[in-house]
């Protein structure tokens, strides 16, 4: 056992200034004497000089009475001399002259064997050699003193103190072990106790045997204690800390290193308790009787002392230690806290150590759920370190958290950022890969195609290779565009058989060849996917697709086979399970298996699968029965359904059917028509009866149309449907109605709320594209181009291949271009000119880009495109004659008459072109510039 | 009616404090005559001024910032005042018992602890915002021993919660007396705090917050940074909020791990929130903290069966999440086998054992 740091000084107040203990004798012999006053003066003097704590000065009146009473034998003088010679010993004790001090004690214990103070003498005796670093002597007297007298708990926990500074002094360890011990046991006050627990401790932490200081932790940890202020407890702390951390003994490292005061506090809390003990002894000087008191609080304030001056040649350890607790939470995995330390200490630590606390704290975040932290810390990194060193781990793990929250707007801007900041980005095939996945989910079809073609192309072999070809498949299958796609699948297919991609990529591919047509391919694809994948999640999409094949090769009946088999698979998705529901119906029906259809729609309906649309499989009952001649049963379903569901405004089947109503009640006779009439406006009685409005608004749209239904019945009807209170309650039939028969009614306020609520309600379906066209139109009409705008971009993507979205796309081009967004109008007009579904719109769309860049005065530019209409697109002769036109326009612009003549020459000479408007304004033109040659 | 009364022997500073000489208030004076007025009892005081101006006064009562004081041979109803700032130090002649209440605690007497404290210093506790007061210290260790032993008699469940809230009461009453301390001892500050975490534990919550949002912020190093931020993580677990509160926990002992009276309740507070959060494997790593740094003691105990109950329910058995297994994170301690081994070796010391028994 070493104890080397444990330090003993002489308490300031007791040592001799300048002075061995002999010179302070031969000091006290020249005193002067003291005069000779009377008895009761020189005790006086005494009492004064001792209230004051004016030791000195009470000497020579206190060596006086020893010399008038010392040996006297009266008794009641006896007991007064006692007391001075008490005294006597004290003074010269509080005034470090120790020989005088011993000498007069013992005398003392000559005298008075037996005194009152004898027990505390013999132990002053005892402190008298230790301060004069005779701890041998002074062992001898403390251990006199406990054979001789009988101590309170208090003097004895003070004589084991005092015997284990003894031992301590001289790194004598071994015997110091059980007194310190005992003292820490049984002392009966704090203070000692923490004493002694802080030797133990440091003695232990120097050994490495942390185990024995735990338990002594709670002592360890009180305010004002002496371990909040040793040095010795700290640095051998800090020494165990080091040790433990350098061993990866982390958890250990961890609570050691807590034990460690900061060196500021350190040096505060001395300097309190030193200003503590301090006021104790001024307060111990004011009154007579704590002398035993008195000199431990001056022994302890001479040990703070000290400390203080240790105190002050230590460097300051605090950035260090905090910096390895911080990494001592981290490693055992104590997230929160490593994190929040790091990132104090990134706010004080020197600059050079900031980063990395920055970084680190940051990397604990990460971890840390919700992710608030780690971003907020992420982003401060990456605004701060701007290309700093972890700023490409930084920056791809934000965007991995993003990610993982699936924020892909952030994702895109974080790795986008990341990328201009950090070309060379040290994970750029992961970041590419992010910022290709955050593009598809975002829709941003282009984009990602571009990022995981630049992850392939750039990075073979890495290892997002397989994840970039699959998802590059996959942005250009959602793009419609198969004939790309198909070749990622394929290459997965080859190049990553064992991928987790492979089975969804040979589905894709087979997807796209269907797509394209390639319906034998695909074919072969899917079946070679069945009897690969028969666990496959995908089984039920696949029977369906092989389904979709037979039927558009014709083979009905192995169409109906295959998809009777994709609906037996529960984890069909319901879009597609009803696709297959109703196909099979359909063509059932196709087949005249009108039986085997209508049992297939009972089927579907008793399945009761959520999602299922019922009123629509009863609409194709109707018509099975329809079809085999039983009309009375269509229209009984048909009127039973609407009686069933007609109250539920979201089923679409219920209008559906009402329509149908009308047609077969004209078809049906004269006789089953009537009746149904009947039975509908019976029902109508009842529901406005029962107050049930939505089915009322149904039935009376459809009696609009029924032959029987009077004018005056019409215009009561409308009436009473062309209310802003019905709009909760109608359903999507209804409120087309009101939003193509309000504006005639000069309710266009109510036609844009009906049109507002279709969108609402109704959002997908075709229902509410009316509206949004409604909307739009008025939009621009009020001058609203924002919300036109709006609008017609939903319509271009929730209706993405009609002919709606083609002319959403036109009119973007030219709200863009009049709101002098070039660039978006391109745009607009370019995704037109993608889709092959729209073919005949491509020299509108051409012509209208020639136009944007004539705007923009880049005749050069506008002349190709208009070019291109006359050269490719010769058919469309109303676009020919315009393009014609406005290319010579634009060589006009750019100086080059006689080519314009040239173009002009060549429309105007073109057959079949005679009747176009434009041939007029081409012969004026091209005179004009003949004039200019 | 206001009388001027001279003062035999008066220090320079006492001399400028009875200038403002004054009968006392109302209380004191309905009496119509000094023989019909009893002695007020009041503290004997020693006050101190630039070390060296020392008077004996009898401190008898206080009107806010004023203190009304007589001399010892003042006749009855005399009083005169002076304010806190105008000593630097302040003797109460009282006779504190700290080996006594020492002894009662070491042995978890809390109650009698506290008790003996708050006897010796309850005369002094209004005016312990007089500068270097002996019975400050006293009194803080009184209230937190009145805590102590409301936490021991609610483990106790029934009459013992009523218990519980009385010496909550008490403790409360003495930290808020304590708190006028603010301004010289750095405990003050804590003290006061301490008294708004009563409240909260009373179930006071609104009071509790609202109290406690008057007190300023501590910066990090202040003596009262720990008792602050447990003081949050308290309420705002009362309040079910145990993310937050977790992380006010984690502020408290993140910069505050020497101060045994909120280090291992912040410890196992935040380990309660982990439960709370399931995040198990961290709860079981603070208990098991908790467990070996705090044996033999109250927290010991409780982290001790916390951890039990966790290994014999198995909750730490599922491997962790592998993110938090990170591959940057350099430990492989089998923390669920240290715990085990913890366990069997502490079999016999379920309850915590006396402190002054405790092995070192």
């Amino acid at each position: 056992m070493r104890c080397r740091a444990v330090s003993f000084r002489l308490p300031r107040a007791l040592r001799p200034t300048g002075l061995c203990g002999a010179a302070a004798a031969a000091l006290l012999a020249a005193t002067p004497a003291w005069p000779q006053d009377t008895y009761k003066e020189t005790r006086a003097a005494v009492a004064a000089a001792l209230g004051r704590g004016a030791y000195e000065d009470a000497i020579p009146p206190l060596r006086q009475l020893v010399e008038w009473f010392g040996d006297t034998d009266k008794a009641s003088m006896r007991a007064e001399m006692e007391d001075v010679y008490y005294h006597l010993g004290l003074c010269h004790l509080f005034l470090a002259q120790f020989s005088e001090c011993r000498n007069v004690f013992e005398t003392y214990l000559k005298k008075f064997p037996y005194g009152a103070n004898a027990h505390l003498v013999a132990i002053f005796i005892g402190d008298t050699w230790r301060y004069e670093g005779h701890f041998a002597e002074a062992l001898a007297a403390y251990q006199k003193a406990l054979k001789t007298y009988e101590y309170s708990l208090d003097l004895r926990t003070d004589i084991f103190g005092s015997m284990a500074r003894c031992y301590l002094a001289e790194e004598k360890w071994g015997p110091a072990e059980p007194l310190l011990i005992e003292i820490y046991r049984t002392a009966p006050d704090p203070y000692r106790r923490n004493w002694a627990a802080a030797m133990l401790a440091t003695s232990y932490l120097k050994d490495g045997a942390v185990d024995k200081v735990y338990p002594m932790v709670p002592l360890l940890l009180q305010r004002g204690s002496f371990a909040s202020r040793s040095v010795a407890l700290n640095m051998a702390a800090l020494e165990a800390g080091d040790e433990l951390f350098a061993d990866d003994k982390y958890r250990d490292a961890l609570w050691v290193y807590r034990l460690v005061y900061p060196h500021d506090l350190l040096r505060l809390n001395a300097q309190d308790q030193l200003e503590l003990w301090r006021l104790r002894v001024r307060r111990y000087q004011r009154h007579l009787g704590f002398a035993r008191e008195m000199l431990r609080a001056q022994e302890t304030v001479s040990e703070i002392e000290a400390e203080l001056e240790a105190i002050e040649k230590i460097p300051n350890y605090d950035t260090e230690l905090q910096f390895r607790i911080a990494r001592s939470y981290m490693e055992t995995r104590r997230l929160r806290e490593a994190s929040d330390l790091f990132y104090h200490l990134y706010r004080d630590a020197p600059p050079e150590k900031q980063e990395e606390c920055l970084y680190l704290s940051f990397l604990c975040a990460v971890r840390i759920r919700p992710p608030d932290r780690c971003l907020a810390r992420g982003h401060e990194y990456l605004d701060r370190y701007r290309g700093g060193p972890h700023y490409d781990a930084v920056s791809l793990m934000v965007g991995q958290v993003y990610a993982a929250e699936q924020n892909w707007p952030k994702v895109l801007k974080v790795l986008g950022t990341a990328l201009e900041v950090s070309p060379k980005h040290e994970d750029i095939a992961e970041v590419l890969f992010l910022l290709g996945y955050a593009s598809f989910m975002e829709e941003r079809l282009a984009d990602a195609q571009a990022h995981f073609a630049r992850l392939v192309r750039e990075f073979p072999g890495s290892e997002r290779e397989a994840d970039a070809l699959y998802w590059l498949g996959m942005s250009f299958l959602f793009d419609r565009k198969y004939e790309e796609a198909r070749p990622h699948f394929d290459r997965v297919l080859q190049d990553f058989a064992t991928s987790m991609y492979a089975e969804d990529a040979l589905f894709r591919s087979a997807t796209c060849d269907y797509a394209l047509a390639a319906y034998e391919s695909a074919e072969r694809k899917l079946l070679r996917f069945l009897d690969r994948y028969p666990e496959s999640k995908l089984l039920g999409e696949a029977h369906v697709l092989l389904g979709d094949i037979s039927g558009a090769l014709g083979e009905l009946e192995e169409a109906v086979r295959r998809y009777t088999k994709g609906i037996e698979f529960e984890n069909l998705n319901v879009e597609l399970y009803n696709h297959a529901a109703f196909r099979t119906g359909e063509m059932l029906r196709e087949l005249q298996r009108y039986d085997d259809a209508i049992r297939h729609f009972e089927a579907y309906m008793a399945r009761k699968r959520e999602g299922s649309n019922i009123p629509l499989a009863i609409y194709w009952m109707g018509e099975c029965f329809w079809d085999k001649g039983e009309p009375e049963r269509t229209l009984a379903l048909f009127l039973d359904a609407v009686e069933q569901y007609g109250d539920d405004r979201s089923e679409l089947g219920v209008d559906l059917i009402l329509e149908k109503f009308v047609d077969r009640t004209r078809a049906a006779g004269r006789a089953h028509g009537e009746d149904a009439w009947a039975k509908l406006r019976a029902r109508l009685r009842r529901a406005l009866e029962e107050r049930r409005y939505t089915l009322a608004l149904r039935l009376e749209r459809v009696l609009m149309y029924d032959a029987g239904t009077s004018d005056l019945e019409k215009d009561a009807m409308a009436k009473f449907m062309l209310r802003e209170e019905n709009l909760r309650f109608a359903s999507a039939g209804v409120l087309e109605w009101i939003v193509d028969h309000a504006p005639a009614a000069n309710q266009p306020k109510l036609a844009r709320a009906a049109a507002e609520t279709l969108i609402r309600d109704f959002t997908e379906t075709d229902y509410a594209l009316a509206a949004r066209k409604l909307i739009a139109e008025q939009a621009v009409a009020e001058g609203d181009l924002e919300l036109a705008i709006v609008q017609y971009n939903i319509i271009r993507e929730v209706y993405a291949t009609s002919d709606a979205a083609a002319d959403a796309l036109m009119m973007l081009g030219r709200l863009y271009a009049q709101t002098e967004q070039y660039d978006l109008a391109d745009a607009a007009y370019r995704d037109l000119l993608g889709a092959k579904e729209w073919r005949d719109r491509w020299p509108e769309a051409l012509y209208a880009r020639g136009q944007l860049w004539m705007a923009r005065r880049k005749f050069e530019e506008a002349s190709a495109y208009f070019e291109r209409i006359y050269v490719l697109y010769g058919g469309h002769t109303a676009w020919v004659g315009k393009a014609y036109l406005a290319r010579a326009e634009c060589l006009v612009k750019l100086g080059r008459v006689r080519a314009a003549i040239e173009t002009l020459d060549e429309f105007l000479g073109r057959t079949g072109l005679a009747d176009v408007p434009e041939m007029a304004a081409a012969r004026e033109l091209r005179q004009k510039l003949e004039g200019r040659l | 009616m206001k009388r001027v009364v001279a003062i035999v022997a008066g220090t320079a500073a006492l001399a400028a404090a009875a200038a403002a000489q004054t009968t006392a208030p109302a209380s004191a004076a309905t009496a119509t005559g000094a023989a019909a007025r009893a002695v007020e009892p009041g503290v004997l005081t020693r006050l101190v001024k630039q070390e060296k101006a020392v008077r004996e006064v009898v401190l008898v009562r206080r009107q806010g910032p004023t203190i009304f004081f007589r001399l010892t041979n003042s006749p009855p109803g005399v009083y005169s005042q002076f304010t806190a700032d105008e000593f630097d130090e302040a003797e109460f002649r009282i006779q504190i018992p700290e080996q006594a209440a020492y002894a009662d605690a070491m042995a978890r007497r809390w109650l009698n602890a506290a008790r003996r404290l708050h006897a010796a210093v309850a005369p002094a506790l209004p005016f312990l915002d007089l500068k270097q007061n002996n019975a400050f210290e006293p009194a803080v260790q009184a209230a937190w021993y009145y805590v102590r032993a409301a936490q021991q008699a609610n483990r106790l469940g029934g009459t013992g919660q009523v218990e519980a809230a009385k010496w909550l009461g008490e403790a409360q009453r003495i930290f808020a007396a304590a708190g006028a301390a603010a301004n010289w001892h750095p405990y003050g500050e804590s003290a006061a705090i301490r008294a708004w975490m009563c409240l909260a534990e009373l179930g006071r919550l609104d009071e509790a917050e609202a109290g406690l949002a008057r007190q300023r912020e501590p910066e990090i190093g202040d003596a009262s940074w720990g008792v602050y931020w447990l003081a949050r993580a308290q309420i705002l677990y009362a309040r079910e909020q145990p993310r937050p509160a977790l992380d006010a926990a984690i502020r408290s002992y993140l910069h505050e791990t020497k101060d045994v009276e909120t280090f291992p309740d912040a410890l196992m507070l935040a380990a309660q929130c982990y439960e709370d959060l399931n995040e198990v494997h961290r709860a079981r790593d603070v208990y098991y903290e908790v467990a070996r740094l705090f044996p033999g003691t109250d927290w010991g105990a409780e982290a001790r069966i916390r951890l039990k109950t966790m290994m014999d329910t198995g909750m730490t058995a599922a491997t962790e999440d592998p993110n938090i297994t990170g591959i940057f994170f350099g430990t492989e301690e089998n923390m669920n086998e240290k715990v085990l081994k913890y366990l069997k070796e502490t079999e016999t010391h379920t309850a915590p054992a006396a402190p002054g028994k405790a092995a070192p």
